[in-house]
């Protein structure tokens, strides 16, 4: 799977990449209200995902909210080297979506405080390129591909909040099964995903 | 060291990228990831199509009011960092930094080395200028950070070297309580006195209940006295957090581990002095106080 990953990466970057960058930058540079601009860019991407997460349209308000305002409080901190601006918003809202349905989970296992940012949020984007050109579309056919209890997996991984080990309780299956699931459908996703970019099959 | 192998990491990997982990395996996965030195391919390989997990949600309008809802919070925000950055400058005239180190406004932001770099107790220059002109969220902590830690150097001729470990000791007080400022949910405060040219300093809690302080411009004690720290929350009583002794430098430090404070912003931060350690009421007036802010 390396091969493809090492082509499209030295690819130069969308225009809409750049145009986020700029606003991200102005953000960091004292421009406050470019952040309405992001908002307006990802504001149906931001609580659409916030509210498939929680479930709860109040709960998502808030989780939008702090999720901007994390933004822009951290517009500085951005690096390209964690993908691209949508990619690194989407994982704020992420992060914020799965800490709040946590706190409010009475068996919580979560500290008081706010945890360090998501995972997918400290991770390189190398796929950046690929997918900016991926419409929702493409990705649902990537999703389409997996098996039931693969696709299952992967959205009681990202969506609910909850561990391996309790989407293992949940699905009556043994952890390891879970593991195997999620690591097959997402390493299946990437592969559709590859093929179904322009350019992604082939060869260097 | 990290508590995981690298196969014990690769076997997280999904469940890591995915965010399906619980806090500790989380946090023990990054331990590792920070500082180990092999390859972890597994972690691009299934963490690359995380993102588009969350592009696959139907987009949904939100409701109207809510843009106007999180530009009121960016402005309160704004606002709060405005009175930081006054409390700041308010700091250093106090401190009579002025003619030394004044810090530039954040709009007019020319390298000007002669007048606004000053030389840290390592001998390297801190340019308060273009620390201030990046006027992040934590700027205005380490333009006061830097100050207080001048202020402190200007006190003596650092020329004779017994005066340099104190210098040094300061800047390790100022660096702990920015780590602590920093950390996620830190809250911090400058901490200053009523009157111009009294004693200041700042302090940081983090959610994880540490505590640290650094202060300047503190009257000597004797004997049994003390200054003793509180945290108020602000619908709380005073919590007492430590005390400490001061000599006749005028800089005073303080760790705390286990601070019980929600680390909200609008904590009241503050000291008194006390005629021994141990007591359970702030004796008052505070001889110096601030509220805290966001510090990351």
């Amino acid at each position: 799977m390396s091969e493809p990953v090492a082509r499209v990466t030295g690819r130069v970057n969308s225009a809409a990449d750049d145009a986020d960058r700029a606003v991200l930058e102005a953000i960091a540079g004292g421009d406050h209200g470019a952040i309405a601009v992001l908002y307006e860019r990802y504001k149906t991407m931001a609580y659409g995902l916030a509210l498939r997460i929680t479930a709860d349209p109040g709960l998502a308000d808030d989780v939008v909210q702090e999720a901007f305002v994390g933004a822009w409080r951290n517009a500085g901190r951005y690096s390209t080297e964690r993908g691209s601006v949508k990619t690194w918003l989407l994982a704020i809202v992420h992060h914020r979506a799965i800490d709040a349905i946590r706190r409010r989970r009475p068996t919580s296992e979560l500290p008081e405080h706010e945890e360090a940012p998501p995972p997918s949020m400290t991770l390189p984007d190398v796929w950046s390129e690929v997918a900016g050109r991926l419409d929702r579309d493409e990705i649902l056919v990537a999703l389409a591909s997996l098996s039931a209890v693969q696709r299952e997996a992967l959205e009681l991984g990202y969506f609910s909040g909850l561990t391996q080990q309790e989407i293992a309780v949940r699905t009556n299956a043994p952890l390891g099964t879970v593991k195997s699931r999620m690591r097959l459908g997402l390493l299946q996703m990437r592969r559709v995903m590859l093929g179904a970019s322009p350019g992604g099959g082939e060869p260097a | 060291m990290s508590l995981l192998s690298c196969e014990q990491v690769r076997d997280l990997a999904e469940g890591f990228v995915l965010g399906a982990l619980d806090p500790v395996q989380v946090h023990d996965v990054r331990d590792h990831l920070a500082s180990c030195t092999n390859p972890h391919p597994e972690m691009d390989e299934l963490g690359g199509v995380v993102p588009y997990l969350a592009e696959s949600i139907e987009p949904v309008e939100p409701p109207v009011e809510l843009q106007g809802r999180i530009m009121a919070a960016i402005d309160a925000e704004l606002r709060a960092g405005r009175r930081a950055d006054a409390a700041a400058d308010r700091l250093i005239s106090s401190l009579g930094a002025g003619s030394v180190a004044r810090v530039a406004p954040a709009a007019a932001v020319p390298a000007q080395p002669a007048s606004a770099t000053a030389t840290g107790p390592s001998g390297a220059p801190i340019n308060l200028a273009a620390q201030r002109a990046r006027r992040s969220p934590l700027g205005w902590l380490a333009a006061v950070a830097a100050v207080i830690v001048i202020v402190a150097l200007g006190a003596w001729n650092l020329s004779l070297s017994g005066q340099l470990s104190t210098a040094q000791q300061q800047q390790a007080a100022v660096d702990k309580v920015l780590a602590i400022a920093q950390e996620p949910g830190g809250q911090a405060a400058v901490l200053e006195a009523g009157a111009a040219g009294g004693p200041a300093g700042l302090a940081a809690v983090a959610p994880d209940g540490s505590f640290a302080l650094a202060m300047h411009g503190l009257a000597a004690t004797s004997g049994n006295q003390v200054y003793e720290a509180w945290v108020i929350a602000p619908s709380g009583s005073p919590l007492a957090i430590g005390s400490f002794a001061v000599g006749s430098d005028g800089n005073g430090a303080l760790t705390a581990g286990s601070v019980a404070a929600p680390a909200a912003p609008g904590l009241t931060i503050g000291l008194t002095r006390e005629a021994h350690s141990g007591v359970t009421a702030p004796t008052l007036p505070m001889v110096v106080s601030g509220i805290s802010g966001q510090g990351s």
